[in-house]
């Protein structure tokens, strides 16, 4: 596939192939069925911060519990719900996205939605909320601590289906990513497998990446972020298991890792992985589920999918992050069209 | 009259002494005991001076416990049986000087936040707490403001640090009204001791309920030999787990012999958090390792980890790295011994959070009935274990 990178404008808009795979319809994470994803933003002066919540339902389906993965490299960052996650992979909390000093209360308010979904806060009905916190002190005012119980929830239940919002949105308000204006931004890929189409998408928190990574390609003054990290959902319609899951994180990691994160400060990875293609509610009379799991042979190109749609999305991300003015002043710009195309090329090395 | 004491009535006829009632949770120990006054030592290594967690240097524990009202459950009113314990692991300053940590997820049903993060650093950077579980993120924000009050560079040049919040569903109040404020966090820190811990029906313990019988936090102690290094290891749990039948005290049945005896009716009541902790200088791998000892001593009282329980055991070593930068590291020839004494003070924690808890009533009339005392200590004598 051409790139074109001398006469991009943005990567997004021009649907620049990064990859080998056909994208989804929206190239979004909600061309997954099933996933709902959420943004609430707040871009105030000095306050410049917000949510972003993947479920992997609508808020009115009943209580099921559906299958989940992850990958973490690196620490200092936060990921709740993390014991459910990696003893059962079997669950159905939404994954929410907010700056560190503000998990307590996002965890709060997940709670409140949990109580929603039944008295005893199970598994099914959303506990143990998961929440993924970064930091975006850099444009945001952080320890000013704006976010509350409330927002979470008004995330939550602007949750849509169709939501394909990329750039200076929900927890990507204040990110800076490769010291540019990071944010959040997504993608998918089709694959064909066993003679069945099966969807994988991708939204990320690009908020990770040093400017020492590219150096040359800039004329603008970069904003280095010094605690960064990526944040990322991975969904498919494929039915597999959680080890599978895993597989498919990791391989998220991968594609945003193809951008380089060798250069100090490099920052941690962390991502959540969630099959829509299964759900798990009653077992038959005989106490027995039968689970039909996509074919093994899926599972290669579900892989290559998800670090394709990852590197889509984080291209996505910076292609549609704009300039920002936050705390004392402090301004992350967006890359150029030189330095995206420079990405595309890298990306689709 | 409650239902609560009106069933205690009918057994009383029947020839049960089910501990008095107390419509508010008493938490001196009154007719309680820990579990060595009663005659009844749990392995063969000496405990230290406490017996509890705080035998291990600068380890300080506090509680707040929120305890009022009666009667008819009001999400929202009432009645409250919740509260929070804090374990500050060390005397100076956690966040700057940060401690050696380990994990163990033996059965994953519940929430320990942080836990991620100290397995994949390998450092404590906070101070410890436990909870119910619809109380974690107030505790956790909490935490935040505590430590930013504390380190107001924390999010302006210095990273933000991960608290430690561990639950477990405190089911004999209203839960869904999360009694618990800020500035009751901010009490359990203010009133962390060393010295003698509170035990039974106290902070993050005070709804809890353990193999059918109330329970809440004990704690247990242990001490190595002089000639592999005279280290203590220290252990506080929050008991919530098990069921009647399965209780063991030093080996003995005792949960089948009692399979009569009163027992409010609980559908989910599960869980056990515990935290340890060492002088003994310790890699966080090592502490990994120290962590399924804990899970050893805790199946000798008898849990099974049933599914829903949400068994995460956290353990640090209070000793930093020294002045140097260097890790001290006690090496390998001593850990057996330290492993003796994480399961023996595990076991014993377990059962003086029993032995501890006032019999407590809670939302709806309900009553949750403490371990008789008398009943288990004419068990043991029927075993030969006393």
């Amino acid at each position: 596939m051409s790139t074109h990178a001398n006469h991009i404008g943005r990567a997004r808009e021009l649907r620049v192939m990064i990859g080998t795979l056909p994208t989804g319809e929206n190239n979004s994470i909600t061309d997954v069925s099933g996933v709902h994803v959420g943004h609430l933003s707040i871009s105030e002066g000095e306050i410049q911060t917000g949510i972003t919540v993947v479920s992997p339902y609508a808020a009115t389906d009943e209580n099921a519990l559906y299958f989940y993965g992850k990958y973490i490299d690196g620490s200092g960052g936060e990921m709740t719900g993390y014991s459910v996650m990696d003893d059962f992979g079997l669950l159905a909390s939404p994954v929410f996205m907010a700056n560190l000093l503000s998990v307590g209360r996002i965890y709060n308010g997940a709670i409140t939605y949990g109580f929603t979904r039944g008295r005893g806060l199970s598994t099914s009905g959303g506990w143990p909320p998961i929440v993924m916190g970064f930091d975006d002190r850099v444009l945001n005012n952080m320890t000013a601590r704006r976010l509350t119980e409330d927002h979470a929830l008004e995330a939550l239940d602007g949750a849509s289906s169709d939501n394909a919002e990329v750039g200076n949105v929900g927890a990507g308000v204040g990110a800076v990513s490769f010291g540019f204006k990071g944010g959040i931004g997504t993608s998918s890929r089709v694959i064909e497998a066993a003679g069945k189409m099966y969807t994988v998408g991708s939204l990320v928190l690009a908020n990770y990446g040093s400017y020492a990574e590219y150096p040359d390609e800039s004329e603008a003054n970069p904003t280095e972020n010094l605690f960064p990290s990526l944040l990322g959902v991975v969904a498919t319609d494929a039915a597999l298991p959680s080890p599978v899951l895993d597989t498919l994180a990791a391989g998220a990691a991968y594609g945003a890792a193809q951008f380089g994160s060798t250069r100090k400060p490099a920052g941690s990875y962390q991502i959540v992985s969630f099959s829509t293609g299964i759900t798990v509610r009653e077992p038959n009379s005989d106490g027995i589920y039968n689970l039909e799991f996509a074919p093994d042979v899926t599972h290669t190109e579900l892989r290559q999918g998800a670090r394709e749609a990852t590197t889509g999305a984080v291209l996505s991300a910076l292609s549609a992050a704009k300039t920002l003015t936050g705390s004392e002043g402090r301004t992350a710009y967006s890359m150029s069209d030189e330095m995206i195309g420079k990405l595309i090329r890298v990306a689709n090395d | 009259m409650t239902v609560g004491s009106a069933l205690s009535g009918l057994w009383a006829a029947l020839g049960f002494q089910a501990s008095k009632a107390r419509s508010l949770g008493n938490t001196n120990l009154g007719d309680r005991a820990r579990l060595r006054e009663l005659g009844i030592t749990i392995g063969r290594l000496p405990t230290g001076p406490h017996n509890a967690i705080t035998d291990v240097d600068g380890v300080r524990v506090g509680h707040k416990t929120n305890i009022s009202g009666s009667g008819e459950l009001i999400v929202g009113e009432g009645p409250i049986r919740t509260g929070v314990t804090a374990i500050l692991p060390r005397s100076g300053n956690v966040y700057r000087e940060k401690l050696p940590v380990g994990g163990f997820i033996l059965n994953g049903n519940g929430e320990l936040t942080g836990l991620l993060n100290a397995l994949n650093g390998g450092l404590l950077e906070t101070p410890i707490f436990l909870t119910g579980t619809a109380n974690v993120g107030i505790v956790y924000d909490a935490a935040l403001s505590y430590l930013l009050q504390e380190h107001p560079e924390i999010g302006v040049t210095d990273r933000v640090p991960v608290p430690v919040v561990g639950e477990s569903w405190d089911s004999l109040g209203d839960i869904q009204g999360r009694h618990l404020s800020e500035s009751d966090v901010f009490s359990a820190i203010a009133s962390a001791a060393d010295g003698p811990v509170e035990e039974g029906a106290v902070g993050g313990g005070t709804g809890m309920r353990s193999y059918g019988f109330k329970s809440g936090i004990g704690t247990s102690s242990r001490m190595i030999p002089a000639n592999r290094g005279a280290y203590t290891v220290g252990v506080l749990v929050n008991a919530n787990h098990g069921s009647r039948h399965l209780l063991r005290v030093d080996g003995v049945p005792v949960g089948e012999e009692l399979l009569q005896y009163p027992e409010d009716e609980v559908k989910k009541s599960k869980s056990i958090i515990i935290v340890a902790a060492t002088d003994a200088p310790l890699l966080p791998i090592q502490l990994n390792r120290l962590c399924k000892r804990l899970a050893l001593g805790l199946a000798k009282t008898g849990s099974v980890s049933t599914h829903g329980s949400g068994d995460v055991f956290i353990a640090f070593s209070t000793v930093p790295r020294n002045a140097d930068g260097n890790v001290l590291w006690t090496g390998e020839n001593v850990v057996s011994s330290l492993w003796e004494a994480a399961s023996e003070a595990t076991e014993e924690a377990v059962l003086n959070a029993l032995t501890a808890a006032h019999t407590m009533d809670g939302a709806n009339g309900s009553v949750r009935y403490a371990l008789p005392l008398d009943r288990l200590t004419e068990i043991m004598k029927k075993y030969n274990r006393l």
